[in-house]
């Protein structure tokens, strides 16, 4: 395709233009009133989003730009996946903001910035573009991370992530700088024969590859690159982890996926053992950090390692089976991490307390029926058991893993999904099985949160139900990966 | 006969849909929603009396229906049953309404979500029975234990929040390797189908076989439970509400039995052959440990509990024998246990219902005050042990003899514990019945109330019953047992000279020459 053709950048075009509308409507407001923030970034991923559908159903979706940004089915599967995460986000935030006390113009801009990252993360096909990408979704988290501005842990949260993911984005330019220096390219398709082992690149091929996977496994948060982690999900406000833990994790796996299965599949000989090695211990070091939590988000967070380590198992696979699988389980994971966290968030009260330790969630069955019903759907779901999205999910991915002979992995993922499921069961023990203590301060859930916790759930049990649909996308996108 | 295909699907989702019903009831129509779950599952009942109606004594699938679930991975909804299942639905359908009945008025505070846990356990129960493909049957395998785990966790004693955890994560343990044991199958299998019938066909390596055997068989074993992964059983079934330890002796044990059954025997034949010395000799250690320490037990249920252990030895060592007549044995014998062990967990509870206490050494004299109650629990005692005349000592012959070309050893050994068994129930008979009232609280203990008549006639007549008409049940059973058994072996040799079982035994390939 020659001349400008702009139509695959539409998406992150529409979500970038309503960041800065939603900045520009914040400055025109009058003091004291608030502006409609949430309503405009919610029409604006809405937007993107029948964009990316009208993409889908049209032709002439190759890469563009000079071949440096694709609007292939991966592209597409992802963006959709994306925009979904940041609308329900949108959907969870103003009740929180505004019991929390930071209901301002700015966290949605940062939101949106940092969806048009993700949505360039998962598309590049170059890899300084994609380096680009990272950064604009990353410092847009960093900032977001922080926005609790009177809570220390929110600043610590915020400064830990960016000292570290300043750090690990210097690997990954480092494995870059390599790559550009043994091939001659920073395109991924040119990367690719000359990688070959045929063509003699030798050790520093390989270096560059090794770099570029501490970069990705500090983003996915794999040990042994997950010490920023815990206190970053437990520091920055509620609604930002719950983005963080579905929308980063999911950019980043994508462009993990889309940078490392085909085009280096020459070194996979080399960098599958080391995804094995890594996906068996982030399963250990996650699930077993997790069992010494009591405090929700920092359990959640060490759950979020070890559904990393899950992902990985599958990224041993065949390309196409590895893909269709950490796509699909992406998908499964940020509709119940979303829950999760928002079911947190929208629990938060006038005084700006949320649940925090576990022993906040005492009784709330008894007074939050339906709420700790979906908790509970999310929990069995993050376990993995039927019927829900996690158990297809997991089903999946150590399918994946199994044919590629590497069965150990699925049999280290289903023991270490038992050890999950003692501290997933703790919350519900907590909420069905304990008498409430004292007055019920947790605010009630409101309409715009109670949408979106709805949405998840019924997300998460119907593809626990009938997944078909999703896995027949997971594999037409995991069929374009070139 | 639209009907037949369907009836299994119907029986599987009624109780979903009467979860869902129950589930909107208001939260102060405790009777409504008592009355809801009562006549759904009484429904499900009935219509699980047309399968006994329709089914026909034959090898074979039958009332099946199949449908594409998801093509690519060779998954399908693929329900039907046969012999090994027919009765075990009907237990189930059959012991879930009188597990409502006898918890109407000893569950009284979070009655909706209690009868939403039965009906959804009851559909996942019933669900493990009639799959036919993997995938489905691990969904409701794994899917089950989420109600029962409520079920203990809420409305379970004291420590029911230690018995809950401990029964999901044990159970979760030693499915999951189950689970990657599938994945495994359909990998070297290579046909692309989850379906038990086609994966059947496909010849496993020997070899691969033994390590696909174990994950299979450990998940049973877990499930039945055997001798030594039986430790989570105790604390279950003592903390359980009385509904709870009914459906989880009842129905939830012979799910491990019917595993081997239906999956670990048929997809893995070589491998049970190799393994089956091995598991007689754990199921034989069940039986004489289960006894002894339901021997020294102090208190009712845990008495009934461990029972349970030895009772299902017997039914583990029926199936490790991998004969015709042995097979309809443990099957019939499930069939007992779940309704003599289900009587007699009723009844402990309405025990407890009177005095909340399970101790044995608070009760003494019964028989004077509870005329009635003591009666059947008498009876049902008997059916326990096996006595000649009631059900349970159908099973227990029809093993006992199955077995003996397989060990003459072990069944002598198993023989042991058919007196043992007699020792620990009559001796807490004695002890509970007979002798003068020791306690006066207990003179002015009520007798049987009209609906706890209504819970334990049905319990006490079928355990007649099946005691003295046990070819009508036996009947259905055998050609499917008969089936099972020639897969492990070569030709069929008639069986001979071993038909004074009361009841005829079944006409049957013999075990091992």
């Amino acid at each position: 395709m020659t001349g400008l053709d702009l139509r695959p950048l539409v998406p992150a075009l529409i979500v970038a233009v309503t960041g800065l509308v939603v900045l520009l409507a914040q400055a025109f407001t009058p003091r004291g009133k608030s502006s409609p923030s949430a309503p405009l970034s919610l029409a604006g991923l809405l937007a993107a989003l029948a964009a990316v559908g009208i993409i889908a159903g049209g032709r002439g979706r190759g890469a563009v730009l000079a071949g440096t940004v694709a609007a292939d089915d991966f592209s597409l599967f992802f963006h959709a996946l994306i925009l979904a995460i940041g609308v329900l986000a949108v959907l969870l935030s103003p009740s929180y903001l505004r019991a929390t006390g930071i209901d301002r113009g700015e966290y949605y801009t940062l939101l949106l910035f940092s969806v048009v990252g993700m949505l360039g993360l998962v598309s590049c096909l170059e890899l300084v573009s994609l380096f680009v990408a990272l950064e604009i979704m990353s410092v847009a988290v960093y900032a977001m991370a922080g926005l609790h501005r009177d809570r220390p842990e929110s600043r610590e949260a915020s400064m830990k992530y960016f000292i570290t993911g300043a750090f690990s984005s210097a690997f990954f330019l480092y494995g870059v700088a390599l790559l550009y220096g043994t091939s001659g390219s920073t395109w991924l398709a040119r990367i690719a024969p000359a990688l070959h082992p045929s063509s003699g690149t030798g050790a520093l091929g390989t270096l560059g590859v090794a770099l570029l996977l501490v970069g990705f496994g500090f983003k996915v948060a794999s040990v042994p690159f997950h010490m920023w982690v815990p206190d970053v999900y437990e520091g920055a406000p509620t609604t930002v982890t719950a983005l963080m833990s579905a929308g980063v994790k999911a950019a980043a796996f994508g462009a993990f996926l889309r940078v490392f299965l085909v085009p280096l599949e020459a070194l996979s000989g080399q960098w599958r053992p080391a995804v094995a090695v890594l996906a068996v211990v982030t399963m250990i070091g996650g699930n077993l950090g997790a069992l010494a939590q009591s405090n929700l988000k920092r359990m959640l967070a060490y759950s979020s390692i070890a559904h990393a380590g899950y992902l990985l198992t599958a990224v041993v696979a065949a390309p196409r089976v590895a893909a269709e699988a950490v796509l699909f389980y992406l998908v499964a994971y940020a509709a119940v991490n979303l829950g999760g966290f928002g079911a947190l968030a929208a629990l938060a009260n006038r005084e700006g307390r949320e649940p925090a330790s576990l022993d906040d969630l005492a009784g709330l069955a008894e007074r939050r029926p339906v709420l700790a019903a979906a908790l509970t759907l999310f929990l069995v779901s993050l376990t993995g058991v039927p019927v829900s999205a996690g158990f297809v999910g997991k089903f999946y991915l150590f399918n994946a893993a199994v044919s590629a002979d590497y069965a150990a992995l699925a049999v280290v993922g289903v023991l270490m999904s038992v050890v999950s499921a003692y501290y997933y069961l703790r919350v519900v023990v907590v909420m069905y099985m304990r008498e409430p203590v004292g007055a019920d301060t947790w605010a009630p859930v409101t309409g715009a949160a109670r949408l979106a916790l709805a949405l998840s759930a019924a997300v998460v049990l119907g593809l626990g139900v009938y997944p078909g649909p999703v896995l027949g996308w997971a594999r037409l996108a995991a069929r374009s990966l070139r | 006969m639209r009907l037949a295909s369907s009836l299994l699907t119907i029986l599987v989702f009624l109780p979903v849909a009467g979860a869902a019903v129950v589930a909107l009831l208001p939260r102060r129509a405790v009777r409504a929603q008592k009355l809801a779950g009562l006549v759904v599952t009484t429904l499900v009942f009935a219509a699980s009396l047309l399968l006994v109606e329709g089914f026909k004594a034959a090898p074979g699938m039958q009332f099946e229906a199949t449908r594409a679930w998801l093509p690519d991975w060779g998954i399908s909804y693929h329900v039907g049953i046969d012999g090994l299942s027919l009765w075990l639905v009907i237990l189930t359908t059959f012991l879930t309404p009188l597990a409502l009945l006898g918890s109407w008025s000893s569950i009284d505070r979070r009655v909706r979500e209690f009868n939403v846990f039965m009906l959804l356990l009851e559909a996942g129960m019933l669900g493990v029975f009639v799959a036919l493909d993997l995938f489905l049957f691990y969904i409701f395998w794994e899917a089950m234990l989420i109600p029962m785990y409520f079920l203990i966790g809420i409305w379970g004693h004291e420590r029911r929040i230690y018995a809950a955890v401990k029964f999901f994560l044990y159970t979760m343990a030693g499915s999951v390797l189950m689970l990657v044991a599938f994945l495994v199958v359909y990998r070297a299998a290579g046909a692309r189908s989850f379906d038990i019938a086609v994966l059947a066909q496909m010849p496993v390596e020997p070899r691969l076989q033994m390590w696909l055997f174990a994950a299979f068989a450990l998940a049973f074993a877990i499930k039945v439970p055997m001798f030594p992964f039986h430790t989570w059983l105790p604390d279950a079934h003592v903390e359980a509400p009385t509904a709870g330890s009914v459906l989880l002796a009842g129905v939830l044990l012979k799910m491990g039995g019917y595993g081997f059954l239906r999956l670990a025997i048929p997809l893995f034949p070589q491998a049970a052959v190799a393994f089956a010395p091995w598991i007689g000799v754990l199921a034989v250690i069940g039986i004489v440990y289960g006894a002894l320490v339901s021997l020294v037990q102090p208190d009712l249920k845990k008495l009934v509990a461990y029972s349970s252990v030895s009772h299902l030895g017997f039914v583990m060592l029926g199936i490790a024998s991998l004969s015709t007549t042995a097979v309809v044995g443990a099957v019939y014998q499930m069939l007992n246990h779940g309704i003599s062990t289900g009587a007699l967990f009723f009844m402990v509870g309405m025990l407890y219902d009177r005095r909340h206490t399970r101790a044995i050494a608070e009760f003494g004299g019964l028989k004077a005050v509870m005329p009635w109650f003591s009666a059947l629990f008498l009876l049902i005692c008997l059916s326990s042990i096996a006595v000649p005349g009631l059900n349970g000592f159908v099973g227990e012959f029809l093993i006992l003899i199955g077995s003996w070309p397989f060990s003459r050893t072990l069944v002598s050994v198993a023989a042991l514990g058919v007196i043992l068994a007699a020792a620990y129930i009559l001796w807490m008979v004695q002890r509970v019945l007979y002798g003068e009232v020791t306690q006066e609280r207990n003179r002015a203990l009520p007798d049987l109330q009209p609906r706890e008549w209504a819970v334990l006639v049905p319990l006490a007549a079928l355990a007649l019953f099946m005691g003295v008409a046990s070819p009508l049940f036996t009947r259905k059973i055998e050609p499917a047992a008969n089936a099972l058994v020639l897969r492990t072996q070569g030709p069929p040799r008639p069986f001979a000279g071993m038909v004074s079982a009361p009841g005829p035994a079944p006409r049957a390939a013999s075990a091992r020459p």
